[in-house]
């Protein structure tokens, strides 16, 4: 049963699960694993090289780069749970019923997701925020949005599958309610392939969270993200190059972490779709 | 019956040309041996921010008044020392009460199309930007001018309400310069493609790009200019304007951050100058919003802030702190006595006058920043933190330019907001009159005193410069306790260009009128 | 399968229609006026009514569109809210420059996935292939942006190679402009790269198991042959399919890396006009951007139902 289970599905799993529970934890408790507040401006310690006094160095404005790293891992998660679970929710919603009633309301939700497919994602993420105005909670809802159309499309092809199995049509047959159907019935035989997309889907906000507040479209100041150091880092390239580098490798290892989490899933629970 | 005569630069020779080194502050890196003036070549200048327009009756951003001023030309122009001086007029006559300016005007100048210049374009162009239907945004500069009058094809007449300090300053704003009454009737988009009589004859323009600028030939200060092309090349992320300076995709700039100045100071392919001009930074406060309409708050902001810190951390140094009233150390309206505010930050007399306006606990403030300004955002979480120190609590949020004057400048949504400001024109009457007065549009926080009013009109209208002077020192003092804006630093213009630029002196405003006077090496 | 052709060129048209009004009404729901944003601080009441009146922001919205869209449809995009020039013409000059550096960009994604996945194919299964596949998942999961940052450092400020950023006309200056080109292209290629190289190698890997490659093999036909002229070029249509997908990802990309880079394409286009509220060129850049998308998808769509009618598209939210 396990024979699909090679090393390289363990190592994507554990390496996967190990970055996401570092990023949680980092999320959690970053105050508290910090070594020094990562808000604290001391103009006379500003950009200094890495040290045993500041390991990652220090900003423009005396801050310390590693807290200040570790610190806005709480903003990416923040964002990639927010934005994940408004897509999956928003996408169940429409796909399920779209796979459901079919018709002319398959057929506006469709197009419908057919107008959000018409932008490249962080062009209309940029497009939401604009029309939201900037701040954390913007983001999460302009990412959520972008989500939405990938689930509705998932669940709803998906659904029809598990449509088209008989026990549905027994379950029909003898009355079950809609809501129970969908619910009870259809959605944990979809909910695999939709935590696997969850789970790319964390990859794909924490991108474009950095990339929105790489654009000064996040994240507020004094709080810091990742976008917005490296945003900031680039303008200190010859001088402190560590402020570009370091919050770009934090995203990079977080994109990291949640592929191969998204790919050890994939591969554990349906070596089928692999690749 | 005149009081006295400017005279046109003409008349007093080429001192310019060949007196070089005078007006230039600081210059570092090789000295080239000083050569004579010669026409060509290309000078590629590197600014932050895009036009919007080059009509000067429209435009209101300092980009498009970088090419209107070199596209056109006023009755007046500004030195580097931000000195009037006739420009299409060759001699002025002031009256004895100074309200009647006669300007004789130059003969034989033409516009670019070839049409010539005369008294009418100056009646056509005053009387359009009085015109209310035309919303010139700087009208209050010619609030005072009651009338125009053409007396011949080469003679004009204004006739002003009242004396007017800054009248002669306000001429050489590039919203004042001269257009073509021809041109305009006919109705020629001069938004789109100006037409002028400037040093500079219009090229292209690519959104966000380029301004291409080529040498009019006809000008009336000819062989003036010297320079062949200009190229006005937008470079909207700060961080790429040095290493573009640095690698030679432009060759020179006036916009340099800060943070860049010693890789530019270390560079001996360039020359640089540091000059202390009219770019100052403040924090903006809605006056009309409690607790803030209590002066004692606004002050206790005031002494929360550790200027040096914003000095040292935003501007590496490469500013001034203000310590009392906005007009610079340079100017002859600065107070020199007045120095209310300390470098470093007092958070215990803070602190004491927030507990006298009734606050003891502190307070909560909304302070916002739009994105687009650098500085802006670099000294937030300072100010931030200065005021926790005190006892205030801001939280910041931040927005984009549309978002920013809509909610902050239009319906003066905010608590606290912090702002810059580069003086055009570099009079005293520009650096406070626009942000003190009652009802000037950039008194986005809200601020009305009659008293202030009064200082003001008195300053800008006084008969001598002395006294003037004298009004701008109370009209100061007063600013210090009404404390309806809380002044921070004045930031350095950061000039650095090519080697093989000679001859050029930089401007107090960070105008580059002076670029005509200048000349590149083969 | 013409039927299905056929539908979705039917819902092209509506579709491109949705996403004006969609637009068209989003730009103006969001705060802030684009009279402000042009006018500046000094804007007086009389100088934000004169440039209401003259841009028809003053009347009702339906109007506002149906005008715009009529213009549109003679091919007249209106001008520039704040630079006054004409956008139609301004939209054609940056598209070249987009579509160089999607081209420029696209090739690289390709020059990398197309050989490496191969390999990875031919060593299926084998150390070099685990190697690959998580090379492509490295690829994949560098920010094009911190990309670029690192670039810069090291190609511009280390090394001095390289200028920072700018744009010259390939006409002008063919040198110039492919130096230009080569960092921006690259942040954006090497991201993609990590997409196609898993598709090529996963269509190689099937061709290769294929029975008539096999029979291929089987005959004596030289490795190198059969990867080349057999297993390579029926691995290439599931390739398309998704390479069309990443060339219209790489147009979403356009718009951060322009910007860091200079560039002046749609992208940064489509960024000004945003950040200034300026309709024209907003609406104009968004909605070329949209049609390169559409089409894009459009291509993939019918690929796909070429190959296999009963295929459903689950593609995800990327």
């Amino acid at each position: 049963m396990f024979r699909h289970l090679s090393w390289r599905r363990v190592g994507l799993l554990a390496i996967g699960g190990a970055v996401t529970v570092a990023l949680v934890i980092a999320a959690l408790f970053g105050p508290a694993i910090t070594p020094l507040s990562p808000l604290e401006i001391s103009v006379a310690d500003r950009l200094q090289p890495p040290s045993a006094a500041h390991w990652l160095g220090t900003d423009e404005l005396g801050r310390d780069t590693f807290s200040r790293t570790i610190y806005a891992a709480r903003i990416s998660v923040q964002v990639a749970a927010v934005a994940v679970g408004i897509g999956l929710i928003g996408g169940i919603l429409i796909g399920l019923s779209s796979a459901y009633f079919g018709g002319a309301w398959d057929m506006t939700f469709m197009r419908g997701m057919d107008l959000v497919y018409a932008f490249p994602a962080v062009l209309l993420a940029i497009v939401i925020m604009a029309g939201l105005g900037t701040s954390m909670a913007n983001a999460m809802i302009a990412i959520g949005i972008i989500f939405i159309p990938g689930f509705a499309r998932l669940a709803r092809a998906t659904a029809q599958g598990v449509l088209r199995q008989q026990y549905i049509e027994a379950a029909l047959s003898i009355g079950v309610s809609t809501p129970r159907l969908l619910f009870r019935e259809i959605l944990p035989n979809i909910a695999t392939p939709l935590m696997v997309q969850a789970a790319i889907g964390f990859a794909y906000a924490v991108l474009v969270e950095s990339a929105l507040s790489f654009l000064g479209l996040g994240a507020q100041p004094p709080e810091p993200s990742w976008g917005v150091m490296i945003n900031e880092g680039r303008g200190q390239m010859a001088a402190a190059p560590w402020l570009g580098i370091v919050p770009g490798a934090a995203i990079f290892i977080s994109v990291l972490g949640f592929n191969m989490l998204g790919d050890g899933l994939r591969d554990f629970f349906d070596p089928q779709l692999r690749d | 019956m005149t009081r006295h005569t400017l005279v046109s630069r003409r008349d007093f020779g080429r001192v310019a040309a060949g007196g070089l080194a005078a007006g230039v502050l600081i210059v570092a890196g090789p000295r080239l041996a000083l050569t004579e003036p010669k026409v060509g070549g290309t000078l590629k200048l590197a600014f932050d921010h895009d036009a919007g327009g080059f009509d000067p009756a429209k435009a209101v951003y300092g980009m498009s008044h970088a090419v209107i001023e070199q596209v056109y030309s006023g009755l007046t122009a500004l030195d580097s020392e931000a000195n009037p001086y006739p420009d299409l007029a060759e001699t002025i006559d002031i009256s004895e009460d100074g309200k009647v300016y006669t300007f004789h005007l130059r003969t034989g100048v033409t516009f670019h199309d070839g049409s010539p210049f005369s008294a009418d374009d100056v009646k056509f162009t005053i009387d359009r930007l009085k015109n209310p239907a035309t919303g010139y945004s700087y009208a209050s500069q010619l609030a005072n001018v009651t009338e125009t009058t053409v007396v011949d094809p080469n003679t004009v007449q204004i006739t002003l309400s009242e004396a007017t300090g800054p009248f002669l300053v306000n001429l050489a704003f590039p919203g004042s310069m001269i257009v073509s009454k021809k041109l305009v009737e006919s109705g020629h988009d001069i938004n789109a493609t100006p037409i002028g009589t400037g040093p500079y004859t219009f090229g292209s323009y690519q959104p966000g790009t380029v301004i291409k600028l080529a040498r009019n030939p006809k000008y009336h200060e000819s062989p003036k200019p010297y320079i062949e092309h200009l190229e006005y090349t937008i470079i909207s992320d700060q961080t790429a304007i040095t290493t573009a300076l640095q690698s030679g995709v432009v060759n020179f700039s006036n916009v340099i951050p800060a943070k860049d100045w010693a890789a530019i100071e270390a560079n001996p392919d360039l020359t640089k100058a540091a000059i202390e001009g009219g770019r100052w930074f403040w924090i903006m406060v809605n006056n009309q919003k409690p607790p803030l309409d209590n002066a004692k708050v606004r002050q206790a902001i005031a002494h929360a802030i550790d200027r040096q810190a914003i000095v040292d951390a935003v501007f590496y140094g490469l500013a001034k702190v203000i310590q009392g009233g906005v007009v610079p150390e340079w100017s002859w309206g600065h107070a020199p006595e007045l120095k209310v505010l300390s470098p470093k930050a007092d958070p215990e007399k803070a602190k004491a006058l927030l507990a006298e306006a009734g606050f003891p606990n502190g307070l909560d403030l909304d302070f916002k920043i739009g994105t687009e300004w650098p500085a802006l955002m670099a000294m937030g979480p300072i100010i931030q933190a200065n005021l926790q120190a005190a006892g205030m609590n801001a939280k910041i949020s931040t927005m984009g330019t549309t978002q920013y004057l809509d909610e902050v400048w239009a319906k003066r949504g905010y608590d606290i907001s912090d702002m810059y400001w580069l003086s055009p024109l570099a009079d005293p009457d520009d650096f406070t009159s626009l942000n003190y007065l009652c009802g000037s549009p950039m008194n986005a926080q809200g601020s009305c005193s009659k008293e202030m009013d009064a200082l003001l009109n008195e300053a800008r209208s006084a008969p001598t410069k002395e006294a003037r002077a004298d009004a701008y020192r109370r009209m100061q003092a007063l600013s210090m306790e009404e404390m309806t804006l809380v002044p921070l630093v004045s930031a350095l213009i950061l000039h650095a260009h090519t080697n093989k630029l000679q001859g050029f002196k930089p401007m107090r405003t960070g105008f580059l009128k002076t670029l005509k006077e200048a000349w590149l090496e083969g | 399968m013409i039927q299905f052709i056929a539908a979705r060129l039917a819902a092209y048209v509506p579709t491109l229609f949705g996403v004006s009004i969609v637009l068209f009404l989003a730009i103006n729901v969001v705060p802030g006026s684009p009279a402000q944003a042009s006018l500046g601080i000094n804007a007086t009441p009389e100088a934000i009514a004169r440039f209401e009146r003259e841009h028809g922001l003053d009347r009702p919205l339906h109007e506002q569109y149906v005008s715009w869209l009529a213009r549109v449809l003679q091919g007249d995009f209106g001008s520039s809210f704040q630079a006054g020039v004409p956008v139609g013409p301004e939209l054609m000059s940056r598209l070249f420059v987009t579509l160089e550096l999607a081209i420029f960009a696209f090739l690289i994604a390709n020059l990398i996935a197309v050989p490496l996945g191969c390999l990875a194919a031919y060593y299926h299964q084998r150390p070099a292939d685990n190697a690959f596949i998580l090379l492509a998942t490295l690829m994949g999961a560098l920010p094009n942006f911190w990309l670029a940052t690192l670039l810069i450092l090291l190609l511009t400020v280390t090394l001095h190679w390289l200028p920072p950023g700018g744009y010259v006309p390939f006409a002008e200056d063919p040198g110039r402009n492919l130096m230009l080109m080569v960092m921006p292209a690259i942040s954006l290629g090497v991201v993609s790269s990590a997409l196609l190289l898993r598709i090529m190698r996963t269509s190689m890997i099937e061709v290769f198991s294929s029975d008539y490659i096999r029979t291929a093999v089987a005959k004596g036909a030289r490795r190198g042959v059969v990867i080349w002229r057999h297993a390579l070029r029926n691995a290439l249509i599931p390739y398309l399919t998704v390479g069309a997908v990443e060339f219209s990802l790489l147009f979403g990309g356009v718009v951060i890396i322009e910007n860091i880079f200079l560039l002046p394409g749609v992208g940064q286009l489509a960024l000004i006009g945003i950040t200034q509220r300026d309709y024209p060129l907003l609406l104009a850049s968004v909605l070329l951007i949209a049609v390169v998308v559409m089409t894009a998808n459009l291509i993939v769509d019918v690929i796909g139902a070429s190959l296999d009618p009963r295929r459903v598209r689950t593609a995800g939210g990327e």
